[in-house]
């Protein structure tokens, strides 16, 4: 027989697991402020949304984007707060690492040690005693706990939920968002009902989440909080009135982590992105970048309305050669390349191997649309400029100027993202200059737009007109990778 | 080609609006900037009104093609609002 107590590693996991849990909920929700409306279709139609947690409205005679819908959420509910969705997304994945490695952790040694009794059903009977329990509770009453257990029947339920579903469920429909893995196992987000679907299960398991935390730390007051928080500091009852004292001292620290994180973040953005950057992208590298798309919507799937995000060149160059019909635009390849080459959107046509692919777009802010994609592939430009050796990315530059074009996007300059070599190898990296079978529209980055299935829409460079071979991107902009990189923090590698 | 179909922003313009453009034209004593010709060939029309943060609603921008073959820069436009050359309601 195993004795169910509260040994070392059960207690130093789980308040190890206070903080990461607090800080996926906060930069959670930092996350969802940036598109505030929920869907369980794929193409995230405007009024769709079963939920809206906004009360922006869009005009009808203006082109908008989904920038313009981002809401700013207090820091008391969203980490960081004030829209920061780059910065919101380091700390979400940064914590999602940390808080997976303390659970898996907790589920070998719970395995190792025998400690997973605590939480089996060994009889059906458990479930009308937990919902007796449940009765009991709302009764204002205390239920017996199980013989020889720490915990009564609901309890044990709940926690075995919460162990064994819910914090796997929230892994599952996370990793159901990433645009690499839905581009790679595109029938495991159809598991899900579909890539919105699964971001409105992620919401739901938030929810749980929360409402857990709410309850679990009321009943711990209602059962005896010196007694149980001893247990879970000293791993026995013994010292309840040091119990209660280090246990508001460590939730104290754990608030105290929660306001210097949130303060220093907004503070130093720059030293943020990097340090957590550092420990995201490292992960990414390995896990999700190799991941290579095998999607392939059928027609019917197409969004009738694809979303847009971006705001097209407002120069009277741009909208004259738009008049007539971009004859006047030219893509200029060059950089570290043997062959600097410039193409008229008719040459680009012309080129041998046009590519088609349907696939869903994945918006960093949470949106999804799907589209059919149409041009070049990019390992052709790539092979007919010959990349020198040292050439190691592309920076990809846009025609739109952000500070001008984009006011709901902070920042200032050409719009420009770096991409891997590697990447730009990719059998699925498009220059796309058609979409739904017709010319690429305005909105979408006319003449020519850059398509990467495993990764999120900002790297999807649009209004191209120039791509420029380098080794080395540190003297670009701000050195980060990208506009968005540079002016709102956001990661140069988004396979999720 | 795909340069030469219709954009889904644009307006195939009929001979009449044509002719309105070309009065708009004569009107403003409109000059190509790239010769200073004055006689152009009038193209299709890019509703502008939605897609650009800066224009006003019902404008577009009409193509023009400076008829000048010695030109050096022929494709130039003009922004117009719909009531100027469209037959509005």
């Amino acid at each position: 027989m195993y004795e169910l107590d509260f040994p070392v590693w059960i207690r130093i996991t789980h308040w190890v697991n206070l903080l990461f849990i607090t800080l996926l909920i906060r930069s959670g929700v930092e996350i969802l402020g940036t598109h505030p409306k929920l869907y369980w279709r794929n193409d995230s139609k405007p009024g769709t949304e079963w939920a809206r947690f906004t009360r922006k409205t869009m005009p009808t005679d203006k082109l908008y984007d989904t920038l313009d819908e981002e809401e700013s959420y207090s820091s008391l509910v969203s980490m960081p707060g004030h829209k920061q969705l780059g910065l919101g997304r380091h700390w979400h994945f940064f914590s999602v690492i940390g808080w997976i490695l303390t659970g898996l952790t907790y589920v070998i040694l719970l395995l190792a040690t025998g400690q997973w009794h605590r939480y089996w059903p060994y009889s059906w009977s458990i479930f009308p005693t937990a919902w007796h329990d449940l009765l009991t509770y709302l009764s204002f009453n205390l239920p017996p706990l199980l013989p020889g257990q720490p915990y009564d029947a609901l309890q044990k339920l709940t926690y075995a939920f919460v162990v064994f579903v819910l914090a796997p469920f929230q892994i599952l429909t996370g990793a159901a968002q990433s645009p690499a893995i839905e581009a790679r196992f595109p029938r495991y987000v159809r598991l899900w009902g579909g890539r919105q679907a699964a971001r409105s299960l992620h919401f739901f398991g938030l929810i749980l989440f929360v409402l857990f935390i709410v309850v679990h730390v009321t009943l711990i007051a209602v059962w005896g909080w010196g007694m149980l928080t001893s247990l879970m500091i000293f791993g026995d009852v013994e010292s309840r009135q040091w119990a209660i004292v280090l246990s508001l001292v460590i939730i104290a620290a754990v608030v105290a982590v929660h306001w210097a994180a949130t303060k220093y973040t907004l503070r130093y953005p720059r030293r943020t992105q990097r340090a957590l950057g550092a420990v995201v992208m490292g992960v990414r590298k390995w896990s999700l970048k190799p991941l290579v798309s095998k999607q392939n919507y059928s027609a019917a799937e197409l969004s009738p309305e694809h979303r847009v995000n971006g705001k097209p060149p407002i120069s009277d160059d741009y909208k004259i050669m738009a008049a007539h019909n971009f004859a006047d635009w030219r893509l200029e390849v060059a950089g570290l390349v043997e062959n600097p080459m410039t193409f008229t959107l008719q040459e680009l046509q012309e080129l041998s191997g046009t590519q088609t692919q349907r696939v869903l777009h994945n918006c960093v802010q949470g949106w999804s649309s799907i589209g059919e994609w149409s041009g070049v592939p990019l390992r052709t430009i790539v092979e007919l400029v010959g990349p020198l050796p040292e050439a190691r990315f592309l920076c990809v530059l846009s025609m739109q100027d952000s500070g001008r074009d984009e006011p709901s996007a902070p920042g200032q300059g050409q719009f420009y993202e770096i991409i891997d070599l590697s990447l730009a190898r990719h059998p699925d990296a498009l220059l796309a200059y058609e979409m739904n079978g017709g010319l690429l529209p305005i909105e979408h980055g006319a003449p020519l737009r850059l398509r990467l299935e495993n990764q999120v829409g900002f790297k999807m460079a649009k209004w191209i007109d120039r791509i420029e071979f380098v080794s080395d991107y540190s003297g670009i902009g701000e050195g980060m990778g990208g506009w968005r990189e540079d002016n709102v923090f956001y990661d140069k590698n988004v396979e999720i | 080609m795909g340069t030469e179909k219709t954009r889904p922003e644009s307006t195939v313009l009929s001979d009449r609006q044509k002719h309105r453009v070309t009065e708009q034209l004569r009107h403003e004593q409109t000059t190509c900037a790239g010769c200073g010709s004055g006689d152009f060939t009038v193209g299709q029309a890019l509703y502008v009104g939605f897609l650009f943060l800066d224009e006003e609603n019902g404008n577009y921008m009409v193509a023009l093609t400076c008829n000048n073959p010695e030109c050096p820069a022929p494709r130039t436009g003009i922004t117009l609002h719909e009531s100027a050359f469209l037959d509005v309601g």
